[in-house]
């Protein structure tokens, strides 16, 4: 969304990269990178230092890879013997194609997804902002000129902080969805997830996709003259 | 899982060929890890990568290519540790070249054994970067269009400060190679001459032609580069060595 969201997305990010034990993307763009911000307090943000449980000792070698009912295994360092690995492998970490010991380490990596949603819902994946009834999505920094014009001409916005996992709030009325890309990727997504179970939300997407962010001005012109 | 466990599961479980150099290979590393410490491995992807499932060490088998800089990191999370990875000629010399080159040049203290068989064997018999003009193989049914690159050449330009070969067909020598490597601090690179039965059987053709070069403290650079091209004979040994500080020193003590 902003700078200051950006700082805080990174520390959040890297403990989730530790929880979880899978990459995580923080995806900023030139705008952002480019702006600068004043913000009050942030030394005294709390980014909390997560605590995540480390084996120091283990016998043998390491189960690093124990299949477990969140997906989630313990994580043990050398000199300890750990064996990780990018090939398909066993608990241990040696390499397998045993088709059942495949089946059972895929399923095993995608049961996190659970967790992560779960832990994501309460992260704030989204920030509402109630200035109205129809309803604009946006993502990144975007949300800067967005949030001015949603402000002034009474719509509710929300910012999407979490593009994966996607959770979408529930909306009413007219939906429109501003990015800066040619199809719409955000609202290709999040028309997938309002249309299911035979609800039909139309959306109206409000795209650029010269490389160059939105202006307050206009998204104005383009939401009065209902392009 | 117990250690012995371990062992038997690892004998029943290699999948080289019959013949293949990359036994030699493993054979004089766990000699010349036997006499060391908080030693982990890593290792990309081929025939050659394989060797991390069959080591009782830390190991991360990773992607093609992509071994120096995986083991820069490890030697910076911590430096008490041995840090030595096993590349292919495709993977570091190919796919990775430019991590190979790099680490290098920022004379990263990880140990790098290139095991050189001059084909992508795991995909049954492509060419490489270092296979020669000519070579007939499953991509160049016609006979390879170009000439080979030279890997110690490549080290010592790159600013290796240890630049050393060794032959999976002379186990011993090998090991003594690998455990010099090991113990220089800075970054040292072995290029091994690894026959593959399957797609480039080498095994008479280096019988031949390898000889051994005796010393270690060579600090002749143009001598060095001399050797690794000398190709009548082909000589194996320490080529280059010198004493610079090393990436992980200077960054380590801003």
């Amino acid at each position: 969304m902003t700078v200051e969201d950006a700082y805080k997305l990174a520390a959040e990010l890297l403990n989730l990269t530790w929880k979880y034990q899978t990459p995580a993307v923080l995806l900023t763009d030139k705008h952002l990178a480019e702006s600068y911000e004043s913000v009050d307090g942030l030394d005294e943000t709390i980014i909390i230092d997560e605590k995540i449980e480390i084996v120091e000792k283990c016998d043998g070698v390491f189960k690093r890879y124990e299949i477990t009912e969140n997906g989630v295994s313990k994580i043990a360092f050398p000199p300890n013997i750990v064996k990780a690995n990018s090939n398909e492998h066993d608990e241990f970490g040696f390499t397998t194609d045993n088709p059942k010991t495949a089946t059972k380490m895929y399923t095993k990596r995608m049961r996190k997804e659970k967790v992560i949603k779960e832990d994501i819902q309460k992260r704030e994946p989204y920030k509402v902002f109630n200035y109205g009834k129809d309803c604009i999505i946006t993502w990144g920094s975007t949300f800067g000129a967005v949030k001015e014009v949603a402000e002034e001409l009474g719509y509710k916005l929300v910012a999407i902080r979490y593009l994966r996992p996607l959770i979408v709030p529930e909306v009413k009325g007219e939906v429109i969805v501003i990015e800066c890309n040619y199809s719409g990727l955000l609202a290709n997504k999040i028309e997938d997830k309002l249309n299911k179970g035979g609800k039909r939300v139309e959306i109206k997407r409000i795209n650029r996709w010269d490389g160059r962010p939105f202006t307050p001005e206009e998204i104005r012109e383009r939401l009065r003259g209902g392009e | 899982m117990k250690l012995e466990e371990v062992k038997e599961r690892i004998k029943k479980s290699i999948t080289w060929c019959p013949g293949c150099g990359n036994f030699g290979i493993l054979k004089a590393f766990e000699r010349a890890a036997s006499k060391l410490e908080n030693v982990v491995v890593s290792s990309g992807i081929g025939c050659h990568g394989k060797i991390s499932d069959y080591l009782i060490l830390p190991s991360c088998h990773g992607i093609h290519g992509r071994v120096p800089p995986f083991l820069t990191g490890i030697k910076l999370a911590n430096p008490d540790l041995t840090v030595v990875g096993f590349v292919g000629d495709g993977d570091a010399l190919n796919e990775g070249i430019e991590h190979l080159i790099h680490a290098a040049k920022r004379n990263s203290d990880i140990t790098i054994f290139l095991h050189n068989n001059g084909v992508f064997g795991l995909t049954t018999g492509q060419i490489t970067a270092t296979s020669p003009k000519g070579f007939k193989s499953k991509s160049t049914p016609k006979g390879n269009l170009e000439e080979p690159l030279n890997p110690t050449a490549l080290m010592l330009v790159s600013g290796a400060t240890f630049v050393a070969r060794g032959y999976a067909g002379k186990v011993e020598h090998l090991s003594n190679i690998m455990y010099k490597a090991m113990k220089h601090k800075g970054f040292s690179f072995v290029e091994i001459l690894q026959p593959c039965v399957s797609f480039n059987n080498t095994w008479k053709f280096y019988g031949r032609k390898v000889y051994e070069i005796e010393g270690d403290n060579k600090n002749d650079f143009e001598k060095a580069l001399k050797l690794s091209y000398e190709d009548d004979k082909i000589p194996i040994g320490v080529f280059y060595k010198v004493e610079k500080e090393s990436y992980e020193e200077i960054l380590l003590n801003l």
